[in-house]
Formats: structure tokens, sequence, C-alpha cells
């Protein structure tokens, strides 16, 4: 499906670029390999707003390094990634950078995830300016002894909403039952304690680190009209340079998590109105598996998994038509480098027969593989979805950030899923899933008796 | 740009119909207005029930959605409109909104036969679909979800906080669906089927279309679909619920939760009340005071400060009222209510820089555009011109935001006055002072 690639040079030096297309659903982008190291997409669309998405690959579940040549590990505390977000937004001088943003027209946030660091904006007109904003400020940030310390009263305080969530304290319990090492068993930010050891030196160092334009991918959408290609580049020249510039490169040290779990289950309770269950399966870890297969095989799992808990799926309407749960199954999933997660969650006042009709379901999966019909059908939404991604500039941006990898891209998305058979599904769900690697937490009413686990 | 259009259609429905080929999907969406006793909460559990569960062709919920798979429909979610539960004029109504995406499958035909079996049967036959053991579950997992709004301190203070200033409203849902939970459950299939055949389906629905298709291919798939509504348009039965009043005197309330974070809701009205050319200087009013992260609040209270993660306003124009909120310690409520006040008093005292000024208008005018990216959002706001909300339309409305000054938005603020000011008090952070 991914149509022709080319390369072409930009008029001032050679600079590789790709254009690629996808005629099938009439979309095409342009792939930049910036010689600061900085990947750049770029896809021009006709709509109204413009979007650019930087991606850091620096998140939360960094917490240890290693310079690169040398052995040993350094730790920073929990909460670093997320502290980094918030102060970016603040340039030398002191002043709030949602102020520049503001006055150009761009409305720009940013958001922390366990392995990327993600810093967006939209806006209508002068895409130019907000983009300058957006680089400079990843590229120059500013940490005082003072603007650091009020900081963590604003992060204290949102470390404490997570804290008063009783669905996002079971999430917590299942992650705490599940793994030994990956900091992913603590909440995202950090805690109180955690967070009063960062200071303006340990920012300082970690951004010179892990923010480097070669561990980035910027995607841009937008109109032709605000987004020109080779001003792109001439402000990456200006913020990032044009070359990579030398110094002092390190990698995460991602602890090694072993493969079996810490308990089989537990109980927490909360303001909640009835009882929930929430379940956990850990998959198996492959950190040597390629980039593209690893790509190629989240996007089976996610048609696998769909089978298996989406709302059209045989376990959802048995536990419905017998009256086990009450409002839908939900099933979320992680598959990346460092770990790989499914979380399936119900209200629910018969957790154990529900937690049996679950295991139950992914037995008979491992044993006797899917039915055709249902992997077709579970293909055709997930098309779908890809396709709807297309009809917003962020959705657009998103994208073109996310999917980096030259032989995996934006397009061969829409291949991988078109080609997945059921056959596929039961090798890599055989590949990823021991279903003996469980958890299960219930998440009881304040007051209701703890139940005999 | 688009050029909408809105059209009176035979069967006495109107459709609102978008022609574009910018989007790769396509957007359908239904109204069904019902009146009656919208009010009682059984009512809705009716209509939660009959859309989102059970009808004859597509028993469950299972199989609406393989048919919405099949159909490359991105999609197919039956709701329950709660246009004017709160806002506007009370008008009520159950939605189904399709995203789907044309490739060749006749995706309109199918998104159709869906609505017809889930908006239409009930009224007709309403009695070989209301099974009991349906009807239960329905209507306990509408138990539960209400009861939910107890479960979180940003939730629970907005329970409280509505309760408090709709109490004189008997037509209002915010505020009480914690009473309303346990009316839930003693509500029978027999009393939903009777709701339905009076109300569902009786009266005149809107659609709207936002895709490739031609005008005429639309109507003609709707008329030779859906049957024509045979009951009156019965406006009257959707209440105005539009204007919260002011009082003589704001109402104090502290309650303590057993939630770490505080919650801080305080409700203002503007006096003289607001009217539709008011728009363009109250929208601007609440973005400087507290609509963004380069807001009044947002710089002086969280970031300067550092007294909260959360904090901004929220406007409800059409019914008069501003609220600012905040979570926040139990220990910094006093300073945070000091920074709020001086924040509005600094507003009508006309103290709003020029950055301020551009940098809502860039906001609210790149919040306007925005529509134009999204057909949703667009129909949204076309729909409550439509129901009755008195705003212009987008290109009039950025021009009046463009045009607005310092001092219209000083005057504005002039005019707020303090209704409710409303705190709940968490376990974090010591004592409130």
């Amino acid at each position: 499906m991914s149509g022709q690639k080319k390369t072409f040079s930009s008029s001032a030096r050679k600079i590789r670029k790709k254009v690629i297309r996808d005629p099938s659903i009439d979309e095409s982008y342009i792939r930049i390999e910036h010689p600061c190291g900085l990947l750049i997409q770029i896809s021009q669309k006709p709509f109204q707003t413009c979007c650019a998405t930087l991606r850091v690959l620096f998140g939360e579940m960094h917490t240890q390094y290693r310079l690169k040549g040398r052995n040993t590990v350094h730790s920073i505390p929990r909460g670093t990634a997320h502290f980094l977000e918030h102060k970016m937004f603040e340039d030398e001088n002191g002043n709030d950078l949602f102020n520049a943003f503001a006055e150009n027209g761009g409305d720009a946030n940013a958001y922390t995830g366990w392995e990327e660091t993600t810093y967006y904006f939209s806006c209508v007109s002068r895409f130019r300016e907000n983009l300058r904003i957006l680089l400079s400020m990843v590229a120059t940030p500013s940490f005082t002894e003072e603007s650091v310390e009020r900081e963590k009263g604003i992060i204290r305080e949102e470390l404490s909403s997570y804290l008063d969530d009783p669905w996002n304290a079971a999430f917590v319990s299942v992650k705490r039952n599940l793994y030994r090492k990956l900091n992913i068993r603590f909440d995202l930010g950090g805690s109180e304690r955690t967070i009063r050891h960062i200071t303006p030196a340990c920012l300082k160092r970690v951004h010179r680190l892990f923010y480097r334009p070669s561990n980035m991918v910027l995607g841009i959408c937008g109109n032709p009209g605000q987004v020109n290609v080779e001003e792109v580049i001439r402000l990456v020249d200006e913020v990032f340079g044009t070359e990579r510039t030398p110094g002092e490169y390190a990698e995460p040290v991602i602890p090694k998590e072993p493969a079996d779990i810490l308990r089989k289950a537990s109980a927490v309770r909360g303001p909640v109105p009835a009882p929930y269950l929430y379940f956990g399966l850990k998959y198996t870890s492959r950190p040597s598996m390629s980039r593209e297969k690893r790509l190629r095989d989240s996007l089976v799992m996610d048609i696998a998994e769909d089978c298996l808990f989406s709302g059209s799926s045989d376990l959802q309407n048995d536990l419905l038509e017998n009256r086990l749960i009450q409002g839908t199954l939900n099933d979320s999933s992680v598959f990346s480098k460092a770990y790989g997660l499914l979380t399936v969650s119900a209200c629910t006042g018969q957790p154990e027969e529900v937690l049996h009709r679950i295991l139950d379901t992914v037995k008979k999966a491992l044993e006797e593989g899917f039915e055709a019909e249902e992997v077709a059908r579970n293909r055709k939404a997930a098309i779908a979805s890809v396709i709807q991604s297309f009809d917003t500039s962020e959705g657009v941006a998103e994208m073109m950030a996310k999917y980096g990898n030259p032989r995996c891209t934006v397009f061969d998305m829409l291949r991988v899923y078109a080609g997945v058979t059921p056959e596929e599904c039961l090798r890599v769900l055989k590949g990823t899933v021991d279903r003996n690697r469980y958890t299960s937490v219930r998440l009881l009413p304040s007051g209701e008796p703890q139940p005999e686990s | 740009m688009l050029n909408p259009k809105i059209v009176e259609l035979p069967n006495r429905s109107t459709l609102f119909y978008c022609q574009s080929s910018q989007f790769k999907t396509a957007l359908f969406r239904i109204l069904v207005p019902y009146g009656g006793p919208w009010r009682s909460i059984r009512s809705m559990a009716a209509l939660h029930y009959v859309m989102a569960r059970s009808t004859e062709k597509y028993p469950t919920t299972q199989a609406l959605n393989r048919k919405k798979d099949d159909l490359y429909a991105v999609s197919v979610s039956p709701t329950h409109m709660t246009f004017g539960t709160f806002r506007l004029t009370g008008y009520t109504a159950a939605m189904l909104n399709s995203h789907c995406v044309p490739d060749g499958t006749d995706v309109l035909a199918g998104t159709l036969d869906v609505l017809d079996q889930i908006m239409h049967h009930p009224k007709r036959d309403a009695r070989g679909l209301l099974q009991e053991a349906y009807v239960q579950q329905t209507l306990t997992d509408m138990h539960i979800s209400y009861q939910g709004v107890a479960s979180q301190p940003s939730s629970l203070v907005r329970e409280r906080f509505w309760s408090r200033i709709l109490k004189d409203n008997p037509y209002h849902i915010m505020g009480k669906y914690l009473d309303y939970a346990g009316e839930l459950l003693k509500t029978d299939a027999s009393e939903l089927t009777g709701f339905m055949k009076e109300n569902v389906g009786v009266r005149p629905e809107i659609y709207a279309y936002y895709g490739s298709a031609s005008e005429e291919e639309v109507t003609e798939r709707i008329l030779s679909t859906m049957p024509s509504p045979d009951g009156p348009d019965n406006r009257d039965l959707f209440p105005d619920l539009r204007v919260i009043h002011t009082v003589p005197e704001p109402e104090q309330v502290t309650e303590s939760s057993e939630f770490g974070q505080s919650q801080l809701l305080f409700g203002y009205t503007f006096e003289p009340e607001l009217t539709g050319g008011d728009r363009a200087a109250v929208l601007m009013l609440d973005s400087i005071l507290g609509g963004s992260p380069v807001s009044k609040l947002f710089t002086e209270v969280r970031e300067r400060s550092g007294l909260c993660y959360d904090i901004g306003t929220s406007l409800l124009p059409s019914n008069n009222i501003l609220i600012v909120g905040c979570g926040l310690s139990a220990g910094d409520i006093g300073a945070a209510e000091q920074g709020i006040r001086e924040q509005i008093e600094k507003t009508a005292s006309g103290e709003i820089s020029e950055a301020e000024l551009v940098s809502a208008k860039e906001s609210l005018c790149f919040d306007l555009m925005a529509h134009y990216d999204s057909p949703d959002r667009y129909l949204d706001y076309q729909l409550y011109r439509f129901l009755g909300d008195p705003i212009p339309d987008i290109p009039e409305m950025i021009r009046a935001i463009s045009q607005t000054t310092q001092d219209d938005v000083a005057a504005m603020a002039r005019r707020i006055r303090p209704r409710l000011y409303y705190r709940l008090v968490g376990k974090k952070g010591g004592d409130a002072e």
C-alpha cells in the first residue's frame, strides 16, 4: 500500500527527504532526516488548523541511564520527565511561554508518558512563529531554584488529585501486582517524596542528555499556505543547528523485569458505588525484537484483543446476557519495547465468575485460535479508525510524530491491518501471552468487608 | 468554507445538509425529540435502554457493534442527548451519531437501517422489546453511573454546587443524580413502555449529514427509510431553563469530604442578565479571567502563587452563569479565594493588558475556526443556533470578538454578582482558613 518513495535534495544542501504516498486513501507526507538528527514528517492538508507535535523519546520510565561508552549507571528521581515537561514552558527570563503561543494564536500543551514526552500546538495562522516558540523552548529551557521550588507545589496538587481517583488506584494496584522492577508500577509523575529531590542541576543534566534532536520526532500537519517545508527546515537549522552537535550521549537503562509476577490478587477500597474487577495480564517482554516486527505484532495484537474483549466480542455479550457485569467491559493494552500489559475491567458483583470467564476466553483463544469472521470484522473496524485519524490536523500530526520508522510508515498500519489473519493472531498471541501471568484486583466500595483472597 | 443548508423535508423533519469531500469519514446524525415527563429520570432510562440494548433486529449491544464494524463505521453511538436538560431551551432528544468510512459499502443505507430499528420500532411495538431482564440491567447501569458522581472530588463538588443553585428549578437534572439514582430502581418495564409510546418518534426529527453524498441521495434515503412522525411539534413541552437569576446575598457553603484534595466552585451571575448581544464580550471575559493557560487566574493563582494545579472558569452564557473552579490543599483555600477575588476586581477595574486582550481574541477566533475542521463541532454549533441559542454564525462571531475592547470586557466584569461560594474541604493540607 505504501506508494512511491523518492529522494530529492533541498535547495541549499543535501537533506534526505522522501515523499511517502498511499494512493488507495489519497494521502501523502514528506519524511525529512535533518542533519542535526531530528526526524521531521510533514503532511500538507487543507485544514483550517495547523498542528505540530514534538515527541521526545524520554519518559517517566527512564530513571536510570548510562553515558555512552561508560558502565556507571546513574539514577534520577521518579517524576523528572513529568517535571521537565512542566518547566519547559518557561523561558530564561521567567516568562510563561503559554503567553507567547497565545499572542500568536497558538493553543499549546504537553503530556508525559512512560516512554516519551509530547509537546504540541495548534493554530490557524502564524504557524512559523508558533513552531519557532515550540522548538526554542525545548532547545533552551530555563531552570531557576525559585521556579523549580514553586513548580513542586503545583505538581504536588496534581499528584494529590490522582490519589483521590479510586479507579486509578485499582489500575496502579494491577501494575504493582505484576511488576517488580519497572517504574510503571507507580503513579506517573512520581510522588511528593521523589519530587523533593528534583533540582535545577538535575533538570539541566537530564535535558542536555535526552532532549537531543536525534532523540526527537517532529510531526506537522497543516495547509500549504501555512506549512512550508523549506521554512520548517530553516527553522530547525536556526534552533538546533545544521549538524549534530558533539557532546555526551546517554542511553536509558531499563531494569530487567522478571517474567513472573508478584501476586495473583489484591483489593483496594474507594468511594465507588459498586464493586469493580480489574484484570491484568503481563505480556512476554521481548526487547531484542526489531522495531518493525514489534510494530507489526502490536497491530496484530490490537485485532486479537478486540476479538476477545471489544463490544462485539462473545465474552462481552456473554457477560451482559448473564448479567454478570454492569455497563461494559473495558480493555486497554500496551505493547512496547520495555513492557507489554493488558488490562480488562468491569463493574461486577461476581468478580470470581467474571475472572473465570476472562481466563477461559484467553485459554480458548490460545487453544482453538480465532474465527475468520471475527478477525475480518475487527480488521474493518481498525482500518476505519486509522482512516478517521486523517480527518483532523491533530490526529495527523500525532501520527507523523509517532510513526517515524522508515520501514514501517503510517500507511503500513493500514497494510498490516488489512492483512491480519486468524493464524497470525494466534501466532502473536501465543508468543505474547502466558495465561498464568495474570493478576486480579477488586475495587470495593469504602466500608465493604475485605474479601478472602 | 462550508455552505450548510437547512432543508425542510416532506415528513416534517429537518435536515442539516453539509456537502464536503474534505473528510474521509461521513457523519450522519439523528435527533429524536421527546417531551412530556422528560424531566423524570425514568424517561431517560427508557431511552437509554432502548438505544443501547434492545431492538428486534439487533437484540443486543453485540449485534449493534457487529453491524457497526461490518459497515466500516468508526462509531455508531446512540446517546441520550442532553441538549437543553440544562442549557438552552430544554429541548431534549435521543441522538444517534454515526461516523462511517465511505468505501463502497452502502454506509448511509446501513446506518439508516440501524437507526430505523433503534429509533422507531419501540414506538410501534414496545411490548415485544422491553424484556424485564434488560430493563433491570439498564436501570442498574444507570443507578451505578449516577452514584458514581460521588466517587471523585471534582464530580462530587459539581453535584453539590448545582443542587444548591438549581434547588428551585423542578426541571433540571444536574445536581440531582444522587437522588435520581434511588428512583431508578423503582421503575418498571411497563412505565418505560408507556413513556416511549407516548413520546419517542412522535415529534418532527432533526437529521444532519456531513459528507460527499448529494442532497437528493441523502433526502431520498431518509424518506424511504424513516416514517413520518405523526404527533405535534409541542415545543412547549420543552421548558425554558435558560436563566439563573441573581440573588441579593451570595450563599456561603463549606462542607467536608473524605477525599484528600479540596475543591472550590464559585458561581457568579450577571446583572443585567446576559443577552445574545453580550456574547462576544462575555466570551472574552471568560477567556481573560480563567479560560486558558494564559488567563489571570491560571497565571496568578497557579503559576505565580503555586497554590493549585487545576484552576479555571467555565461559562454557560445561555444560563447567565460563570463558574470558577479550583482543586487545592485545604490550607491554601484562603489565599486562593483572595487571589480569585483580586483577579475579578482587577478585570472589572480595567486592568487588562493589550497582550491579554490579543491572546483572548486569538484563542477564541482559533476555537471558532477549528469548528470548520470538525463536522461534529460544526453541527453542534449550528444545532444550538437552530434550537434557539441567540448566537451569530461563526464569521459574524469572529468579527464581533475582533472588535471587542478592554472597556467592553471590564464593563462585563462589573456585571458579575456572586451567587454561591461552595467549598468542599478535603483532608490534605491542614485546616481551611
